[in-house]
């Protein structure tokens, strides 16, 4: 059968847009299809192209200063616009509930519902270790699910990771990029699991010595197929807390490691999720490390 | 009252530049992109700014964040500032989804190689051909080359429906990758990869 039907959702495919049954079908396909393979890898480097040609710009401090000079100007038109007669009466009403209501809900409300409110603000990544040793962590870990590691030869760039991983499995892989989280991209391993590929991505806190590993992979069939389930599969270590936390997201599927309770891989997991879907209120923090244990 | 309306108004500007201004960079980059030149650019990223912070108390998009919001008003922004300037773009010709695929260039998979490429000039070479789209096509490619945004995320930005994001995107992609391979072709270049 000709490949025509397929072709328009290469892009999708690359892009990680496709709905979970024409994904299934589109990977079947490209599987026995070198030339749409071939457009899967063209899409992503074009991708790639584009990011380095159109790099990102410092601004100008005189632009800086203009455009926050016109904010003044916004700002002293937003003070003096007029309050129509109706809002200043609705204002004067709903102020004074609104304090009220808020005063109570500090003093009794909140204590109760904070103790079962999702805490972000308390994931604890490894603290103190050096890369060598997150990485034989990861060989003990994945090596018993059936994980070969190899050399470390990917690029140091999530982009270059992604665009390596992509081309090779003719899957759409995403290494997150922590950046805006306080980490830096540190290292990069190839890693098996399942008889899966990927790469361990290996991240360093800024402020401090603290590590952290994404496994990142294609979409895993098993995750495909059981996509209402965000976490798909948790290995535990005989001795100790060490597990490997899936989930998937649009575009592609990671593994959190590390030797951390699984109440905190699953948190972690849950924001790496929200910032990688870019999807989280700009007004909230997104990820604060409680000093190491 | 003025006081207490003064001191909230403080707030917001504070809150407005720790919300939007970490997005500087990259509305400066789209309106670089967008605009015609370095001008024209930073008059896209002032009256944006000035806009997003005049209906901050009214932000929308929470959903996706600050930055989708932003590029929404600079699209906005610039279709309104070329409107006035009488210099509308033309009417795409918008492919239909299901159909788009019957157009495909048949040697989008021709192999290229990386022996003697002038990077600079080839980084040039591409910087032409995007100028070269129409601001719709040049749009939707580089929301989703640049941003990294979902299809979703561009539509809501462009104001337009998913299938009309894939269909840009894919004609973008092609006239893109067809300019490349002309010019991989003029210089009887052998590259497998653009990158």
């Amino acid at each position: 059968m000709g490949c025509e039907r397929y072709r328009k959702y290469v892009g999708a495919f690359a892009d990680g847009e496709l709905e979970v049954k024409e994904n299934l079908e589109f990977l079947e396909h490209v599987k026995m299809c070198p030339a749409c393979a071939a457009r899967v890898d063209e899409v992503a480097t074009m991708k790639g192209v584009l990011q380095r040609v159109y790099a990102k710009v410092e601004p100008s401090e005189s632009l800086r200063q203009r455009v926050a000079e016109s904010l003044g100007d916004a700002s002293a038109d937003y003070r003096h616009r007029p309050r129509s007669g109706w809002s200043v009466q609705l204002r004067r009403l709903v102020v004074p509930v609104a304090m009220a209501a808020a005063l109570i809900f500090a003093v009794v409300i909140w204590p109760s519902v904070d103790r079962f409110r999702p805490r972000p603000g308390s994931v604890t990544v490894v603290t103190g270790r050096i890369v060598s040793d997150v990485r034989a962590q990861h060989t003990a870990c994945l090596g018993r699910s059936g994980g070969t590691h190899q050399a470390a030869d990917l690029p140091l760039d999530v982009v270059g990771i992604s665009n390596v991983l992509s081309r090779e499995l003719k899957l759409r892989v995403l290494a997150p990029d922590l950046r805006s989280l306080g980490f830096r991209l540190v290292g990069a391993d190839r890693c098996g699991v399942r008889g899966h590929s990927g790469a361990h991505v290996l991240y360093q806190a800024l402020k401090k010595d603290a590590y952290l590993s994404i496994f990142t992979v294609g979409r895993l069939p098993e995750v495909v197929t059981t996509s209402n389930a965000q976490i798909f599969d948790v290995f535990v270590s005989d001795g100790g807390p060490l597990a490997v936390l899936g989930w998937h997201s649009d575009k592609a599927s990671y593994l959190v490691c590390g030797d951390l309770p699984k109440s905190e891989l699953l948190g972690l997991a849950d924001q790496i999720r929200f910032a990688d879907a870019d999807t989280q209120d700009p007004t909230e923090p997104v990820f604060v490390r409680r000093d190491g244990d | 009252m003025g006081t207490e309306t003064g001191q909230g108004n403080e707030d917001a500007r504070t809150r407005f530049e720790r919300v939007a201004m970490p997005h500087f960079d990259v509305v400066l980059r789209m309106a670089r992109v967008l605009g015609t030149g370095e001008a024209e650019a930073e008059d896209l990223v002032q009256e944006t700014f000035t806009r997003a912070f005049s209906a901050f108390d009214r932000f929308e998009l929470r959903t996706y964040g600050a930055r989708p919001w932003l590029l929404r008003i600079l699209h906005n922004v610039f279709y309104t500032m070329r409107t006035r300037a009488k210099r509308r773009p033309t009417l795409l010709d918008d492919v239909d989804f299901d159909h788009f695929a019957d157009e495909l260039d048949e040697h989008a998979s021709e192999p290229v190689s990386a022996d003697s490429v002038d990077w600079d000039q080839f980084d040039g070479e591409i910087k032409t051909v995007v100028a070269a789209l129409q601001p719709e096509y040049r749009t939707v490619l580089l929301l989703w080359a640049l941003e990294g945004l979902s299809y979703k995320e561009i539509a809501e930005i462009c104001g337009c429906a998913l299938g009309t994001v894939m269909s840009r995107l894919y004609r973008a992609r092609q006239l893109v990758g067809r300019a490349l391979r002309n010019y991989a072709s003029q210089r009887k270049l052998n590259v497998e990869r653009f990158n």
